[in-house]
């Protein structure tokens, strides 16, 4: 039992970092970023093509780190002249791209049959080092939110016409953000490669990306506790379900397929009855300097 | 305070189902992890059926040693990290000694590791990677590897005097092992490959794939691949007038889909055990528990899996390590649905019975014997 | 080349029909929705579930898109008709949760297993291009529903109000034009030729719940391509899409480069819709003005 509940501990601080990197992007600055995998994947895959080429561990994992935000830039370019819903599916379309690379390219990491990483023996040590990002991430989305930068954020998330009159150049703030919560999520995908030990497309799907949204929506975007609480309830919900699907003796394929309907339920029902999430940002009311 | 809701609901639910659980101390249990949502989930649901066949069976017997055997079935949603949770769970709360297995390798591996972390027992009935060969005394395949059956596939094609193929499998680890397999020995026996397809699975449409084959104009086609895709492939192809005869690797698991076009037009080397009594009784289980429902191969490898494990487990009791140690001894004399089963010392199922098949009037007959 | 030509336009039509209930409900409402595309894997089991009840397969098709339509209908009042003020962005990752709450209970009810509906078809060859009497009544039934949908919109009360709706919607409604009747009306026939579009797909292949998912990405980019809130852009955005898919995969770049034949492999189908949405996206015309200029 205490293997198990370590295990999940460590998947659930995984996914929280994406959802504090998810949650800087969208819940401070309004980037809608529907390929929030993408820098995961790209993490991830810097590991495994690391370890296919023989280059040493520490290499690939700064391959990783380097290279997500590399790409996020690129992304975020189009944000300049795109509203943000054209943007979102331009983020959409990157992050599949970057999985049908990897899968129809098989000399790059493996295609289908992906690349295995020597995994993290030790569940201890996973789980302590997916505390430890969980706690640097959530740190530095604290400072970012709570700092200028975070007030400076939220204004252009809510008037970036007003930020420019402000004398603030948008674009740079979200590159700067871009950069950052890129490499956070990078990182995640880096420790997700070495704890599953396994780097395959089928891991890096939309679907994923939507349920790191989930989360962020869940828990309340703005607010980090929040949105790692969204991923904890996600993610225990997934695998308390593995539980009662065997007390309820259904059939297993009937309640593996209501348990995705509970995520669908959950993410339309927080929107029509609690659309700012479960522990709502507060408002604060201040001018752009923080007096 | 949501959280907390829900953590009491769990528990009371907990509470509730104790009281009437089914699971008693005699019981032995063993998990099955299969992708029941996602992708290929026939083929996997197929797979669970046929553990549930044996299952049925060796209780109908007496247990294995007096005690029930009880399937715990998890879902693996075809996602390493699901597939790790569902084999953390058995392993580590279930306290199985075994798991059998229905998953790519992106999944099987993963597994793999941490079944020899945990000194237990995984059996795999559907992955054919060679990377699988990394966990003697761990994994187990009943699957065989596909280099051995794509060797003689390419070999056969050859001596049929067929001069030029193209090959269409799916994009993952078995139909790329097929095609390489098969290729290489169809080209060292002076044939030629065309084309080659790697089609993406689950796609709606195939018609582009199959126009490129078309344009290629090959004398044949070496082939593999589940069910569904193949059966959409089928029908782009006889819709695009590629009438030639296509060879494959386990031409039992596809789904044909018009009987008078493909007759006699498909064959090609499958497992040779289907055949045999005990093939047939699985196959008379499988009839009488889900009538009116179209079987796949899968289930004799299903079958297979859990009946060496049970025998293992007859001998040694339920300690991992001793049922990995007593496994390859367990398999000597058996002769189960796909077959005798014998495994090299990394676990991999060597010399599998293989028999020439040929589609005709609706069903495959046997046409010959690999030696 | 003819065959290519072929299979462009009865892979085009399978996308159009879908893609024009997305660039229509953009139109109006500004809304990608993620769901309409569960709303044809819908329609394609009705249509199954049709058969079953011995229903003639078109009469299955009608109940189906029927059935659809309302549900698209009851969807928007349930879910999106309280969502009409929040950002378009936060439309789509409801729509998503729509999706994603359909796709499951689909499975739950079908199971997950691929499904068939039985039809004959015969082979019709013309000039060395060969198709079935099914593609042929694809492509029929698509360009007859598109013929419709410009009757409808520029040639009854109803489509052309719902054309004033999608131009200025504020300025329609002050004019008189009943706006959430008529965003009834577009929910309706939205989810109606998504679920003829799902069923003509079921027809030709075959259903399975994530059907959705795989059929995404292509119809979005032909959504996009078209210009994502022009009916009948989506429409050549299909076309347009279909036929790159299908030339980039024959025509033999080795050769033409005057090396060793070489072609795309077949399995890129997917990455160029994907690509040519990105591609079209990132060049069309800014959206928004940009603010640090």
């Amino acid at each position: 039992m205490i293997s198990f509940a370590i295990y999940a501990l460590t998947i659930i601080a995984i996914w929280s970092v994406m959802a504090i990197s998810l949650n800087i992007q969208f819940g401070m600055t309004g980037l809608v970023n529907f390929g929030q995998i993408l820098p995961f994947a790209i993490g991830a895959y810097a590991v495994g093509i690391g370890i296919e080429a023989g280059i040493p561990w520490w290499a690939g994992i700064l391959a990783g780190l380097v290279a997500a935000p590399l790409v996020g830039l690129l992304v975020i370019l189009p944000a300049r002249r795109q509203s943000q819903d054209y943007w979102a599916l331009i983020t959409l379309g990157a992050g599949e791209l970057f999985r049908l690379t990897m899968l129809n390219v098989p000399s790059i990491a493996g295609g289908a049959d992906g690349v295995t990483i020597s995994r993290l023996g030790d569940r201890n040590l996973a789980l302590g080092l997916a505390v430890g990002l969980l706690v640097v991430a959530y740190l530095v989305g604290q400072r970012i939110s709570r700092g200028p930068l975070g007030r400076m954020l939220r204004v252009i998330r809510e008037d970036e016409v007003l930020a420019a009159t402000l004398g603030r150049n948008p674009m740079a703030y979200r590159m700067k953000v871009t950069v950052v919560t890129w490499a956070m999520a990078a990182a995640a995908g880096i420790l997700f490669g070495y704890v599953v030990g396994y780097i395959a497309p089928t891991s890096f799907l939309v679907t994923d990306t939507f349920l790191v949204w989930t989360a962020v929506i869940l828990g309340g975007p703005g607010r980090n506790i929040g949105v790692v609480i969204g991923a904890a309830i996600l993610i225990l919900l997934s695998v308390s379900t593995r539980f009662m699907a065997e007390w309820s003796g259904l059939p297993s394929d009937l309640v593996a397929n209501l348990r995705l309907a509970v995520f669908g339920l959950v993410l339309v029902l927080m929107f029509l009855f609690r659309p700012q999430g479960l522990f709502p940002e507060t408002r604060e009311v201040r001018d752009v300097d923080g007096r | 305070m949501k959280r907390n809701t829900m953590l009491a609901a769990i528990g009371a639910a907990a509470l509730a189902m104790a009281g009437m659980s089914p699971v008693m101390a005699e019981d032995i249990t063993i998990g099955v992890i299969a992708n029941l949502t996602g992708q290929d989930v026939n083929t996997s649901v197929q797979m669970a059926r046929g553990v549930e066949i044996a299952a049925d069976e060796i209780n109908k017997a007496g247990g294995i040693g007096g005690k029930t055997i009880k399937l715990i079935v998890e879902d693996s949603e075809y996602k390493t990290q699901e597939a790790l949770t569902a084999a953390t769970k058995l392993y580590d709360v279930d306290k199985v000694p075994a798991v059998i297995m229905f998953g790519g390798s992106s999944l099987m591996i993963a597994v793999a590791e941490l079944a020899k972390q945990e000194g237990k027992v995984l059996i795999n009935t559907s992955s054919s990677s060679a990377k699988l060969g990394d966990y003697p005394g761990t994994l187990f395949s009943i699957l065989p590897l596909d280099d051995i059956l794509g060797k003689e596939l390419g070999k056969y094609i050859a001596k049929k005097g067929i001069k030029t193929v193209a090959t269409v499998v799916p994009n993952n680890t078995f139909g790329l092992g097929v095609a390489d397999a098969a290729g290489a020995a169809f080209k060292e026996a002076g044939g030629k490959v065309v084309k080659s397809v790697a089609y993406t699975e689950g796609q709606p449409d195939y018609r582009a794939d199959m126009q490129s084959v078309v344009a290629a104009a090959p004398e044949a086609i070496i082939s593999a691949g589940y069910g569904d895709d193949s059966r959409t492939i089928f029908k782009n192809a006889r819709e695009l007038g590629l009438n030639v005869p296509w060879f494959a690797a386990y031409p039992s698991i596809f789904t044909v889909e018009n009987d008078a076009w493909m007759n006699g037009k498909l064959s090609g080397v499958d497992n040779g055990g289907y055949s045999n009594d005990t093939g047939k009784a699985v196959l008379a289980a499988y009839k009488a528990k889900w009538p009116g429902e179209e079987p796949l191969a899968h289930i004799y490898y299903g079958y297979d899996a859990l009946k060496v494990l049970a025998a293992a487990m007859a001998k040694v009791g339920e300690d991992p390590k001793a049922i990995a140690a007593e496994l390859p001894n367990a398999v000597k004399g058996y002769v189960g649905a796909t077959g005798a089963i014998a495994w090299d010392d990394r676990g991999q199922r060597i010399d599998p019975p293989l028999d020439l098949i040929e589609y005709k009037d609706g069903k495959f007959e046997t046409v010959g014997t690999i030696q | 080349m003819l065959q290519v030509l072929v299979n462009s336009i009865v892979y085009g039509s399978e996308i159009a029909i879908i893609a024009v209930g997305i660039a229509l409900s953009y139109s109006i409402l500004r809304f990608a929705n993620f769901a309409h595309i569960q709303y044809a894997v819908v329609g394609g089991y009705a249509t199954y579930a049709g058969t079953k009840l011995g229903l003639p397969i078109v009469a299955a098709i009608a109940v189906g898109a029927v059935l659809v339509g309302g549900l698209a209908v009851l969807v928007d009042a349930l879910v999106f008709s309280r969502l009409r003020a929040i950002a378009p962005e936060g439309k789509m990752i409801v729509s998503w949760g729509v999706a994603l709450f359909i796709r499951a209970i689909i499975a739950s009810v079908f199971g997950g297993s691929a499904i068939i509906i039985e039809t004959s078809s015969s082979t019709i060859q013309v000039g060395g291009a060969i198709f079935t009497s099914l593609d042929l009544i694809v492509v029929l039934a698509t360009v007859g529903f598109m013929v419709l949908l410009q009757l409808f919109l520029y040639h009854t009360r109803h489509g052309s109000a719902l054309r004033a709706l999608a131009s200025n919607y504020d300025l329609a409604v002050t004019r008189g034009i009943p706006g959430d009747r008529m965003i009834r009306l577009m929910w309706f026939v939205t989810g109606a030729y998504a679920a003829i579009g799902g069923s003509l797909i079921a027809l030709e292949t075959r259903l399975q719940p994530n059907m959705d998912l795989i059929i995404l990405l292509p119809v979005f980019a032909a959504v996009t391509i078209g210009g994502l809130s022009n009916v009948f852009g989506a429409v050549i955005g299909a076309f347009v899409l279909s036929l790159a898919q299908n030339v980039v995969i024959a025509v033999d770049f080795g050769s033409l480069l005057g090396g060793d034949p070489w072609f795309v492999p077949s399995q890129f189908r997917d990455y160029i819709a994907v690509l040519a949405m990105v591609v079209v996206l990132v060049l069309r015309p800014a959206s928004v003005r940009p603010a640090n200029a």
